[in-house]
């Protein structure tokens, strides 16, 4: 790792100071799972860290049933997989945030950290995305929103501004018949960047008609791929067998993925189409977005 | 009449745990001696090139540096296991022959400096063509990687019996080719070095070797230093599995780096560096074709291997000969072919590693038995019945197979698993995910072979002392490597003099002390070492029982040693202790009670060089294995659920030992070799080095494992016993294959499985269907 | 770049260091504390032999700045117990047979007294959950779940 200065500022408005500063090339330090492992590796030297961990209001979760969901970046996985309003009701991040890494990391690695780290694989981002997060983003001058699928420019690449920091991510309140899953594949069951995600929110009517469907991809595309057309087939359709497998294939043709270590571009493809499919199907399944389901393994 | 021993055969808790449960062992990278230096190596980045110049200038001038080393600080000596193969160099002067090879090595006064040094270093290369794929390599006109005609470092044959002849006798034929990839040993604890050469001119080295007394001899060759100024001390290790096994150059280079500085030097890898130089699994390309009777008896086997043998030559020679035994070995196949050549290319080169050859050809053997039995409309464990060793036969290629419990371990695990019903099971009715159940066999040597080192050369030897307080010192050459040796040692020793194992101390692996012992490898160490301090302990209490004799005046051959006493067999009351014999022989008679104990392995040989003829081994282990898995038909994702292992391991010393040498075998190697690991090149580079891409099953892949143990008495093993540490792997991807095709129909003849490579099987089934 | 002065409590003694930033939290413990109970296997968070309770929370050491860990209470397996009062975990994992090489049985002890202390009583996919990030390539596995739950059940 390169030498580089460490600061911990006590408040937002510090930390934003600093940020402002970028002609010094900063980081962002929150739990580090990703940053310290891409600076011993020398992917990333950043000749100063600032350290977020003392801001406390980054770290809160709080829910109205009028406004919404609203996590602190510095939220880490453990948290977030185990905190009763998401599992209740967002329970597809809490499936996600569970599937990541390994205990230890999930233990330090931090919400914030996923979504500006921008890989295409990472977790928590496709039920971000079928969740319609939005993301506080701040900087000494100026605060704005931006919709998260508007976040990514490619891998690794986000729209945040070298001054700006990620302070809050705004999960607005699902329609009572709403279900969501997140599933992902690997080789063997932990430790594992995915091969494919899928993670997926239906709304139905009270007669079974999908009103509202959401779906979105890891690893098969530069940034977490949001499946518009493969939404359109389900909108205002019965939900049923038929249109959950047109819905599968319209995903697999979106996706865009590439042949890497983790799986040829061929097989990306074809388990976008499995997993869609199972992941609409239990969607369906809890339709109400109660009830955490039970573990699921991979695949 | 069945013994009844005090501690043969009891589950015993490990004599080293608890200080490895507080944290408090130390191994190599726990060491600290006053002044020492952190060393590091520079590393090729290209597969093939001459070296032409190599500029320290900046990196020597860095404060804090403190010796840098180039090939010309070294004496240049070739090294290698055998001497006649040797071409590899502690540094590269000349040339460097993949990615990852040594080029030069700083010691600096922190971790910090040394890297920056390393990175300060000028390497000018001039790039040469470069090879990877083994059968590329052998075509003429290929890049020449050593001075040799040609890449070929060994084109090995064996013929037994008759295999033309053979094949036109056989009711069945089966052919196929088969691929096992470059597989890494992935020890918890990165290899390390500490090393220290003193005023005096003494090497003190601090290894994690599995070969101590070698290491000092190859040590001593390539250093030109006398061997009696060499102290090798193997440390407590985090894992070997044959990395470990000779010497490495970090051991060279850590010395080199001392000698230079003055000062003790410490050389540990990163994770990154084991990846890519860890002299891993030969990666072996194996078409076999095998032929069997009507009544499922095989009579014909051959088999064509292309092994690819890296950059420099290891023990390539010898696994070609382990794994060209095998065909011969399983299930005495009266007429067999092998074919096999070592290749050199510019990839890393390989090494000593679980098995030892036999896991790739056995995962060969047993899948197309599989699919001879499937062609005779067979049951794969019927077929395995008929075809089984027996004790007490010879096999084609002259192993004479003495204790033989196969035909048991198969039946145990039938009758365990439940083979019979799951086999019946119809699978057209299940849907995704569909279950299946497989098996396989193996044989392995269980006490060693006399392959390397010379003509007749498989030897340990121990020392027993007695203290006057009744304490022991057991010395002993052998390696702790964390396979539970130092223990089943122990209890030998304990059980003979009637002691108990907390009365014991146990030095081991130390050349300044122990007696020589060829090291941890070929799953040797219970038969070999365990022999060596049996003998010992037998001296040690015969000069017990000499002194208690007359302490007791009773005849010798009436005594009896148990619980710290020694009395006469029937008349315990009437005893003395350990303890007084001893004082008594030190005091009063002036004759310290030391036992010695050399086996020198007879009832083995080295095969003849060029028909590979003989008895390689004294002592054969085997097994069965089953697996039961769930194939998702959908994803190709395979979940182990259930793995039954019937092993023969002659008699458990240790039961709790083998157990965890199997469970551990099967699921940590194991279902890894058959489902995941891959270490994966191209342009010889490891693109996988690091424990999220290169994949070893967690604790949430586990999945449950029944051992049985078979215990055929094996005549020359102590109490018994034959060796279980490879065996525990060798069949277990086999199983697991060959249970996939039990649910759904396909055999996936390139490790490893992945869901991927499985799924594509599966469609590639179903189109060629309709 | 200047060194940072730093306090950390390890295993409840607390100690004062100057550290350049650039430190982990590992090589602190095993280079500046000589505890060289924790162990280095690969550096880079994907191991676990480095685990460590910090704040209650089980971390990959490897991953923590020593800076980072500046005010903080660590638990390293020293902590756990010694020979004449070993921690319930230590024993069991001596008897069952759980430790081979022990390379990464601190690891492996440290995530299970965690476990332990945030529920007595796991379930078998609680325990292989939470230890998944827990590496060994010499046992398999299945004797540490054996010596957890043996002492889960008292």
């Amino acid at each position: 790792m390169n030498e580089f200065q460490y600061i911990m500022p006590g408040s937002l408005e510090e930390a934003l100071a600093l940020a402002a500063r970028y002609e010094t090339k900063s980081a962002l330090l929150a739990g580090g799972t990703d940053l310290i492992v891409q600076m011993k590796r020398g992917f990333k030297s950043p000749s100063r860290l600032i350290n977020l961990k003392k801001i406390r209001d980054l770290n809160n979760i709080d829910y109205s049933p009028e406004k919404g969901l609203f996590i602190g970046p510095l939220v880490t996985h453990n948290v977030l997989s185990e905190h009763p309003t998401i599992l209740e009701k967002y329970s597809l991040l809490a499936e996600a945030a569970r599937t990541i890494g390994t205990f230890q990391i999930r233990e330090r690695g931090t919400i914030g950290g996923n979504i500006c780290n921008a890989s295409p694989a990472a977790d928590t981002i496709p039920p971000l995305i079928c969740l319609s997060a939005k993301l506080k983003l701040e900087s000494s001058t100026e605060k704005r929103a931006v919709g998260i699928e508007d976040f990514f420019e490619g891998p690794q690449k986000t729209r945040l501004k070298p001054d700006e920091i990620l302070t809050q991510i705004e999960i607005p309140i699902l329609p009572p018949r709403a279900g969501g899953v997140y599933l992902k594949l690997g080789v063997r069951k932990a430790l594992e960047i995915a091969v494919v995600g899928v993670a997926t929110v239906l709304t139905l009517d009270d007669k079974m008609t999908c009103v509202g469907a959401r779906i979105a991809l890891a690893s098969v595309a530069p940034t977490p791929l949001p499946c518009h057309k493969a939404e359109a087939v389900l909108v205002g359709e019965k939900i049923g067998d038929k249109v959950i497998e047109q819905a599968a294939k319209a995903a697999r043709e979106e996706a865009v993925p590439i042949s890497d270590l983790r799986g040829t571009a061929e097989y990306r493809r074809e388990m976008v189409y499995v997993l869609t499919k199972r992941a609409l199907n239990e969607a369906f399944r809890r339709n109400s977005g109660i009830g955490y389901a039970k573990e699921k393994e991979y695949g | 009449m069945e013994e009844v021993y005090h501690i043969i055969g009891k589950k015993v808790p490990r004599v080293d745990a608890l200080s490895k449960a507080m944290g408090d062992l130390k191994y190599v990278s726990d060491l600290y001696l006053p002044g020492i230096l952190v060393g590091k190596v520079l590393r090729s980045p290209l597969p093939h090139g001459k070296i032409l110049h190599i500029d320290i200038f900046k990196a020597v001038r860095l404060p804090g540096v403190k010796a840098i080393i180039t090939a010309e600080d070294t004496p240049q000596r070739k090294f290698c296991m055998n001497p006649a193969w040797a071409n590899n160099m502690i540094l590269q002067g000349e040339k460097v022959r993949y990615v990852g090879d040594q080029v030069a090595a700083v010691a600096a006064i922190d971790e910090d400096i040394a890297t920056e040094a390393i990175s300060l270093i000028k390497v000018d290369y001039e790039p040469l063509p470069a090879v990877f794929d083994p059968e590329e390599a052998m075509k003429p006109g290929a890049p020449k990687i050593h001075q040799e005609e040609n890449n070929i470092a060994l084109h090995s044959v064996r013929n037994f019996g008759d295999v033309e002849q053979g094949f036109r006798e056989a009711d069945t034929i089966c052919e196929g080719t088969f691929y096992s990839p470059a597989i890494a040993h992935c020890c918890l604890e990165p290899r390390g070095c500490v090393a220290y050469y003193d005023l005096s001119g003494k090497l003190s080295v601090w290894s994690t070797t599995q070969t101590p007394h070698p290491l000092r001899e190859e040590l001593s060759e390539v250093l030109g230093i006398p061997q009696n100024k060499i102290s090798v001390f193997q440390a407590p290790m985090g894992g070997a599995f044959g990395a470990r096994m000779g010497m490495d150059p970090i051991d060279g280079i850590a010395a080199v780096l001392s000698m230079k500085s003055g000062r003790p030097v410490k050389v540990v890898n990163t994770r990154e560096e084991e990846f890519l130089s860890s002299r891993i699994r030969y990666p072996m390309r194996v078409w076999i074709k095998s032929g069997a009777k009507g009544n499922g008896r095989l009579i014909a086997r051959e088999i064509k291997v292309v092994t690819d043998n890296g950059a420099y030559n290891h023990e390539g020679q010898y696994i070609m000969g382990n794994a060209g035994s095998k065909l011969a070995q399983l299930y005495a196949v009266p007429n067999i072919r092998y074919d096999g050549f070592l290749v050199y290319t510019n990839n890393v080169y390989g090494g000593a590693f679980r098995g030892y050859g036999n896991p790739q050809i056995t995962y060969a053997m047993e899948i197309q038995l599989d699919q001879i039995a499937e062609a005779l409309h067979m049951d794969p464990a019927v077929i395995r019945m008929i075809n089984a060793n027996k004790p007490n036969s010879v096999t084609a290629s002259g192993c004479k197979i003495g204790s033989c419990g196969l035909t048991e371990c198969i039946k145990t695990v039938a009758e365990s698993s439940k083979w019979e019903g799951k086999k019946r099971a119809k699978k057209e009715e299940q849907f995704s995910p569909r279950r299946g159940i497989g098996m396989a066999c193996m044989i392995h040597g269980g006490s060693g072979v006399k392959f390397f080192w010379g003509k007749d050369c498989n030897f340990s030897s121990a020392i027993v002392k007695i203290n006057t307080d009744g304490s022991i010192d057991l010395l002993t050459g052998s390696a702790e490597l964390g396979q539970g040796s130092n223990t089943t040692l122990a209890m030998i020793v304990a059980e003979i003099l009637g002691v108990s194992l907390s009365s014991m101390n146990i030095i081991n692996g130390d050349t300044d002390t122990t007696p020589a012992c060829l090291g941890a490898w070929g799953s040797r160490q219970t038969f070999s070492a365990g022999n060596a301090v049996r003998y010992a302990a037998l001296e040690a209490r015969k000069m017990l029982f000499e002194v208690a004799s007359e302490l007791l005046e009773a005849p010798i051959q009436d005594l009896q040693a148990r619980d710290g006493n020694i009395f006469v067999s029937g008349t315990p009351t009437k005893y003395v202790t350990v303890k007084q014999a001893a004082a008594e022989s030190w005091r009063n008679r002036g004759n310290p009670i030391i036992g010695k104990g050399v086996n020198v392995d007879p009832w083995s040989i080295q095969p003849d060089l060029k028909t590979g003829y003989g008895n390689v081994s004294s002592a054969y282990a085997f097994a069965a294995q089953a697996a039961e898995v769930e194939v998702d038909t959908e994803t190709g994702f395979v979940n182990v659920i259930n793995f039954w292992c019937g092993h023969d391991v002659g008699k458990a010393i240790n039961p709790l030992g083998v157990e965890c040498q199997i469970e551990g075998g099967v699921v940590s190697m194991g279902l890894g070799y058959a489902l995941m690991e891959n270490l994966i090149l191209e342009g010889g580079k490891v693109q996988n080095a690091n424990f999220a891409d290169y994949k070893i099953p967690t604790m949430l892949d586990s999945c449950q494992v029944k051992t049985y143990f078979i215990e055929s008495m094996d005549e020359h093993g102590p109490f018994g016993a034959k060796g279980v540490g490879e065996p525990a792997m060798i069949p277990s991807a086999a199983a697991v294959a060959n249970a996939i095709y039990d649910a759904v129909g396909v055999w996936v003849t390139e490790l490893p499985i992945t869901p991927e490579k499985l799924l594509k099987a599966i469609k590639e089934k179903q189109t060629s269907e309709r | 770049m200047d060194k940072v002065p730093i306090t950390i409590s390890v295993n409840g003694e607390s100690h004062k260091a100057l550290v350049k930033p650039s430190t982990t939290l590992l090589d602190f413990l095993r280079e500046h504390l000589f505890l060289t109970g924790t162990k280095k296997g690969c550096n880079t968070g994907e191991c676990g032999a480095c685990t460590v309770i910090l704040d209650g929370r089980v971390v990959n050491s490897c991953l923590i700045l020593a800076v980072d860990a500046n005010g903080s209470q660590v638990i390293t397996v020293e902590g756990l117990g010694d020979a004449e009062h070993p921690h319930p975990l230590q024993k069991a994992f001596v008897e069952h047979g759980a430790i081979q090489c022990g390379y990464c049985s601190p690891g492996m002890l440290i995530s299970s007294k965690a476990l332990l202390d945030r529920n007595p009583n796991p379930s078998e996919a609680e325990i292989k959950m939470t230890l998944a990030g827990n590496l060994c390539r010499c046992g398999g596995y299945l004797k540490i779940i054996e010596a957890i739950r043996s002492v889960a059940k008292t």
